[in-house]
């Protein structure tokens, strides 16, 4: 049986990289993406040429700037990130069927019974190289191993090297020799546990001097489940050793209705700001309607201004398919998520828990609720007729 | 007519107009009188009632009460009333559970009361007579139903406009300050029924047309106006009682306590200083008995008492009295002190008495105060009005302004470009500026009064737990409440804990009271060379420059040097260094001989500017003291103009030349703004020099009490600095040797345990107390299991290295971590089920921290490098020849030179042009020096100053009078 075989896509510094791609003005300079009103803002992304220079992911815009005041700061742009992981998403899936997002612009790819289709890992490397060169100008590296782990620490590992190929691949049973001398934040447990502020595992590593992947693996399993207690011992033991039987999982999708708004003009008004809501609703339920679909639960998303974004969601206890069923619900939802006075630049909403019908029809529909449901219908048939030419209820309003 | 319902800005957030200008438009309306009617509070009406004065209007006392029940306004017929509306609100302030009502019915004789609220009403009706209780009638609010109801039970109706905004169409900027209040968007306010848009300072002929059809609300006003008390607060102080003494009783027992100290004070003085000192004793007690002050001086002598060391400041140390009953410590008559200053015959203000104790006694002092007068005395409040940024960044919270953006413009106003929705912004936070905001407590001000305090001001409980008057110390002062102010002062911790440890180390027996070096020689040299980093009152970069410019150790001229760096007199320091140097001077006229002699010709104090009018233009004692006060306020221009025309009108009578009088006051004029008077200036220095003796003879002691008491002008660090550079080594924090605080002994300091970052003060004295009890800790398992701490704090212990004394010298520091790690993995049971887990545990080969880990340790966890000098890690960098130091300034005068430091300190100034400067002390090996950074090189190296760190300093040496600044070219941060 053939062994395991995963890579990992990674493109260095992804909003960067589209930025760039948006802005040919950007490249080889100086680069970090923040929201720039503020010097406290967190920088989101630094170029490798930043970095070299003293910037990290997450530093201050303000510190940032004393340390290299040349630093261009780029406005975040999430939709244009999303959007084109999207695009990548789609162009991945056309050669590999098993496939896991990390985050943006880095992927797991289960390579695993490919040989024969694209040749060996480093050829089919070579053939996504040049997809991503020429359909998306990008540039990425490529890691290949027996484990998830291992593939992104070689992927990693290759952006600092000189090899042009930036592709590396790690035979079976090198795992630990590879990973010896590395950080020990190359293993995605230390990440995590010092990403654990609240419990303060990010100081255990400095507190025992263990830098390395080799520091850990120095250490039996007591010493580890003194330092990290017995839950992480184990996994951090293995870990050390380039044991990492993690599998790569597809993603899961759900099928939901999704609507959103970004208003031109932030606004705290809470009048205009029901009434935005109000009119996401009724196209996401106009959406249900023409899929034949109902929902049984909705999800409320606002961004603010300084970009916190906060999610609220509401199980309602039947599917529907019309507003006047949930509106007050939703607008209640609606007014609990807005407690701050900072100005809101985002709206989504969503609905979930898609079915085909309802799950016990009502054998004699009350009065007021037919009038509102032929009143909708109707909307939907004019809509559907005209394409959007014809302007009724809030549209028309707006 | 009148307003009988009127808020003004100090009710909290809900009123616009100030009290000048409501009383200026009741005035301008043709209005006899303006009834003040803030929600739940007096808190502007002591304020109110001069303005009003001041204005021709009768002012009626009132309040606005809204409690959860109902909504009452409660006018004040007389004192009786005013005594039980204070109770009423400081009930409803205290939360206690209060019968309002029963307070409601006993004061049916003394308010009158007007609401809407039908129960309340008809509660009333029962016991308060037809002229007392109305029912209020507001335009836009209420209704003909409700007018109806009223006519039927007999209440008499009163036209009410429930003044809230100024003008008409203000209810815009009302409901702002109402979203402000309720923390709401503008939308989201909820606007009670009480504010209609017809809440506005209304004219005669609006209020005759919106109450044309019952005519009788509008005549019952003048009943209110006729009935209701307007002579408030006519000037009669309110004294505290000493042990329930009548004023004559107080006399006698002031007069007894003060001869009975004259021979502590005067033990030495012979006939003639006798004769000197009874004289002006009998004088004093003369005025104070007079004026009946003699209870306030036996309650200050009462709480003076209670602390051994303390420090009267202010006025106050001009006056014998003072000085015998121990609440200061300087002479007033060796040094010349003018009384009148503090006290007279003419004074009508109450006396002030300010007194700095130990910062960590302050509080015992108030428990004192609280408990020896319960229920008699309160802390003065603080009012917090809305001001330009706090009012800029609270409107831009209400408009959605994320607070990043709310920072970003006001940090950069007014040179920063605003678009249309931050303009209207600005424009409304103007609008609203002058609000009261919230209350907070005075740092030190206490009121005592003969009865319940309740009866004199409306008393509410700060959250840390004291009772607070609701007004601040100007309109304590207008309402006759004499206060006395108990101050913190680190410095005279830093004295006492000195003291007591050169007491202790050998064998010595300094008192602080008797306690007086300012001849001693090498603390007058500390103080010519400005060597004074950590002696109170003359550490400052500023005194310290001036110092070294005046070079003189003689207490009359330090004290001198105290005032001159305030504002009124800093312009001076260079002319009075001179002088002090030997430079001849003559004085503007002759007989300004004697009062400007000590001074070489100059205004340096307060009471200079009192004496010279005085002299030169027969101003009496209260008229130049007024003429002081105006000088050191704003907007004084037409105030001024009138003591102008008095002082040049008395001094030509008395013939003196229209050029010397010219030039006098132009001399008084350019005294202006904040200034010293002599009396505290003497009482700081005398502190000064009791802390400057102590440096020169006990650096040890003394600088482990300066960081002891943290909180001084220069950071830890800086002062470990300064005492490596008198030689003293600093040892390490350690578990067996150090206590809790700094300790200071010949010439090493030991590191307090009081360092350690994140230790608890429990753990710290459970650690002393098993040390005392049980001997030094043997190992890290000993120390662990004897002292009951967190697993943090065991950290913490091991990464400020506070176990040297217990550590094996062969095992490295990472082992003990490990030990840490391994105890408390045990403790929580993670071996649970492993047999031998102790033979299992074998430490595979461990590598040591590096130096900057735990030099960053150490900075973390002890706030500051302790262990070495932050330079000493760039030695190699600063083996270079061309290296010059602070110290060999005097040679380098002119010359480009290069040298290091570390930031210090420093002190941003404008050049008259408008643009930033900075002053920055630096620090390298021997010695702190100062160094200027022009506009250019500000701009130039602003980003990079504030950075921790060793700088590499390029720049010219300059010479003034003696002290030596080097005018800052080039900077470079060293990179380790």
């Amino acid at each position: 049986m053939e062994s395991r075989v995963i890579s990992y896509l990674n493109i260095p510094a992804f909003p960067i990289a589209l930025e760039r791609i948006q802005d040919p003005g950007l490249k080889e300079r100086e680069v970090a993406i923040a929201p720039r009103s503020s010097d406290r803002a967190k920088l989101w992304s630094v170029s490798p040429e930043a970095r070299k220079a003293g910037l990290s992911k997450g530093m201050p815009v303000g510190q940032a700037r004393k340390i290299l005041p040349s630093v261009t700061i780029v406005e975040p742009n999430p939709d244009l990130y999303k959007q084109v992981n999207r695009k990548l998403e789609t162009a991945i899936k056309k050669w590999l069927p098993v496939y896991e997002f990390e985050r943006e612009g880095k992927i797991y790819l289960d390579y695993t019974g490919f040989r024969r289709l694209y040749g060996g890992p480093e050829d089919f490397s070579l053939q996504l190289r040049r997809l991503l060169k020429n359909d998306f100008s990008l540039d990425c590296s490529l890691g290949h191993a027996a484990n998830k782990l291992v593939a992104k620490a070689a992927a990693k590992e290759v952006i600092k090297g000189v090899d042009k190929s930036h592709i590396l691949n790690i035979e079976k049973g090198q795992e630990a020799p590879f990973l010896s001398p590395l950080e020990a934040d190359v293993l995605p447990i230390v990440r995590i546990l010092k990403s654990r502020r609240s419990t303060r595992t990010h100081d255990i590593f400095a507190d025992l001097n263990l830098q390395t992947v080799a520091d850990l693996a120095a250490l039996n399993r007591l010493y580890l489940t003194a330092a990290f207690g017995p839950f992480h011992a184990e996994t951090l033991y293995q870990m050390a050793r380039g044991v990492d039987p993690r599998p790569v999982v597809p993603p899961k999708r759900e099928p939901t209705v999704f609507c959103e708004e970004h208003l031109e003009n932030e606004t705290n008004n809470i009048f205009e700001l029901n009434f935005k809501i109000e009119n996401l609703l009724e196209e996401a339920c106009s959406k249900l309607r023409v899929m034949q679909q109902y929902a049984q639960s909705l999800s409320v998303g606002v961004r603010y201004s300084d970009y916190k974004y906060v999610e609220r969601r509401k199980e309602f206890d039947g599917p529907f398919q019309y507003q006047h069923q949930v509106a007050k619900e939703l607008r209640k939802l609606f007014t609990h998520l807005l407690n701050r006075r900072v100005a809101i630049r985002y709206i989504s909403l969503e609905a979930k828990g898609l079915t085909r019908s309802e799950i016990q029809l009502s054998l004699f529909e009350e009065e007021d609720h037919k009038n509102k449901r032929v009143l909708d219908e109707t909307l939907d048939l004019l809509d559907e007729k005209f394409k959007g030419k014809i302007l009724f209820g809030r549209k028309l309003l707006a | 007519m009148f307003h009988v319902h009127t808020h003004s800005v100090y009710s909290p957030m809900q009123g616009l107009a100030s009290l000048e200008w409501l009383c200026e438009r009741a005035r301008s309306f043709g209005h006899q009188s303006l009834a003040l009617t803030d929600t739940n509070g007096l808190y502007g009406i002591p304020h109110f009632i001069q303005v009003a004065r001041e204005n021709g209007i009768k002012p009626i006392i009132g309040t606005e009460f809204i409690c959860s029940d109902f909504r009452a306004v409660i006018l004040c017929r007389n004192q009786r009333g005013f005594r039980g509306l204070c109770r009423l609100l400081s009930s409803l302030h205290q939360k206690s559970q209060s019968d309002f009502m029963s307070l409601f019915e006993s004061e049916c004789e003394s308010w009158i009361v007007l609401s809407d609220d039908e129960k309340f009403l008809l509660n009333l009706n029962t016991f308060y007579d037809k002229n007392s209780l109305y029912f209020e009638v507001t335009k836009g609010i209420t209704t003909q139903k409700e007018i109806k109801w009223a006519q039927e039970q007999g209440i008499k109706l009163i036209a009410s406009a429930r003044v809230h905004m100024r003008e008409e169409g203000e209810d815009d900027l009302y409901r702002l300050l109402r979203a402000i209040d309720e923390n709401c968007t503008l939308e989201e306010v909820s606007f009670e029924r009480v504010h209609s848009p017809f809440c506005f300072f209304a004219n005669d002929d609006q209020m005759k047309r919106w109450f044309e059809l019952i005519p009788e609300a509008l005549h019952h006003l003048d009943y209110i106006e006729r009935h209701c008390r307007s002579d408030w607060f006519t000037g009669d102080l309110i004294f505290p009682q000493f042990r329930g003494m009548d004023t004559e009783e107080a006399s006698l027992s002031l007069r007894q306590k003060c001869l009975e100290r004259m021979v502590w004070r005067y033990p030495e003085a012979d006939n003639g200083m006798m004769r000197k000192v009874e004289e002006r004793l009998s004088y004093e007690l003369r005025i104070i008995e007079e004026k009946g002050f003699s209870n306030y001086f036996l309650v200050v002598d009462d709480f003076v008492s209670q602390s051994g060391i303390n420090c009267g400041r202010g006025s106050g140390a001009a006056s014998l009295v003072c000085y015998l009953l121990g609440i200061t410590h300087v002479d007033p008559i060796k040094h010349n002190l003018f009384f009148e200053r503090f006290l007279n015959e003419k004074r009508v203000d109450p006396p002030d008495i300010d007194i700095d104790f130990p910062w960590d006694e302050r509080d015992d002092i108030l428990d004192y105060v609280f408990r020896k007068y319960p229920g008699r005395a309160a802390m003065v409040a603080n009012h917090n009005f809305l001001r330009d940024r706090s009012a800029i960044r609270e409107v831009a919270k209400v408009f959605g302004i994320k607070e990043d953006e709310i920072s970003f413009i006001t940090n950069r106003l007014p040179r920063v470009e605003v678009d249309q929705t931050w303009r209207k912004i600005l424009f409304l936070a103007n609008q609203i500026q002058g609000c009261l905001r919230h209350l907070s407590v005075h740092c030190g001000g206490v009121v005592v009064t003969p009865g319940p305090i309740e009866e004199y001001a409306p008393v509410e409980w700060a959250t840390k737990g004291v009772p607070v008057i609701q007004w601040e110390k100007d309109q304590t002062e207008l309402a006759g409440l004499v206060k006395v102010d108990l101050l913190g002062n680190r410095s005279l911790a830093v004295v006492r804990d000195s003291l007591w440890a050169v007491n202790q180390n050998y064998q010595k027996h300094y008192d602080y009271r008797s306690f007086n070096p300012v001849d001693d020689e090498r603390t007058k040299e500390m103080m010519i060379i400005g060597n004074t980093m950590g002696v109170f009152y003359v550490e400052s970069p500023g005194t310290r420059l001036y110092l070294q410019k005046q070079r003189s150790g003689e207490f009359e001229h330090n004290v001198i040097a105290g005032s001159v760096i305030r504002p009124a007199a800093r312009r001076f320091a260079n002319i009075i260094a001179k002088r002090i140097q030997g430079e001849p001077f003559t004085h503007f006229h002759p007989s300004l001989k004697d009062v400007l002699d000590e001074t070489f010709g100059v205004l340096i104090y307060q009471e200079q500017v009192t004496q010279v009018a005085m002299i030169l233009a027969d101003f009496d004692v209260v008229e130049g003291n007024d003429l002081r006060k105006v000088l050191g306020k704003k907007h004084k221009q037409k105030k001024l103009s009138h003591y102008k025309e008095k002082f040049f009108s008395g001094a030509r009578k008395k013939g003196i030349e229209q050029k010397t009088i010219e030039d006098v006051w132009e001399m008084i004029l350019s005294f202006s703004g904040y200034s010293f008077c002599k009396p505290h200036s003497a009482s700081y220095c005398l502190v000064s020099f009791k802390a400057a003796y102590l440096k020169a003879h006990y650096p040890a002691e003394f600088m482990a009490a300066v960081i002891s008491n943290q909180g001084g002008f220069y950071s830890v660090s800086a002062y470990l600095e300064e005492a490596r550079r008198f030689g003293i080594h600093i040892l390490p924090a350690d578990i067996n040797e150090s206590e809790f605080h700094y300790k200071g002994f010949k010439n090493q300091i030991r590191t307090g345990l009081m360092q350690l970052k994140g230790i608890k003060r429990k753990t710290i004295d459970q650690l002393l107390f098993s040390r005392s009890e049980f001997g030094p800790f043997q190992n890290i398992t000993d120390f662990l299991q004897r002292v009951e701490m967190s697993f943090e704090e065991a950290r913490t212990f091991v990464q400020a290295r506070a176990l040297s004394s217990i550590r094996h010298k062969e095992k490295v520091l990472v082992s003990l971590m490990w030990d840490v790690y391994i105890f408390y993995a045990q403790k929580k049971g993670h071996f649970n089920g492993v047999d031998n887990w102790e033979e299992m545990m074998d430490l595979p080969e461990l590598r040591e921290y590096e130096v900057g880990q735990l030099l960053g340790w150490e900075e973390e966890r002890m706030g500051a490098l302790v262990t070495i000098p932050r330079w000493r890690l760039y030695q190699n960098l600063l083996k270079r020849d061309d290296i010059v130091r602070g110290v060999d300034f005097p040679g380098l005068v002119g010359q480009s030179v290069l040298l290091y430091g570390e930031f210090v300190t420093s002190k941003a100034t404008r050049t008259k042009s408008g643009d930033t400067m900075l002053f920055v002390s630096f620090s390298d090996d021997c010695s702190i020096y100062e160094t200027v950074f022009f506009p250019e090189a500000y701009i130039a190296y602003r980003d990079i100053l504030f950075l921790e760190g060793v700088f590499l300093i390029q720049g010219i040496v300059q010479d003034d009078l003696g002290s030596y600044v080097l005018q800052v070219h080039h900077l470079r941060r060293l990179e380790m």
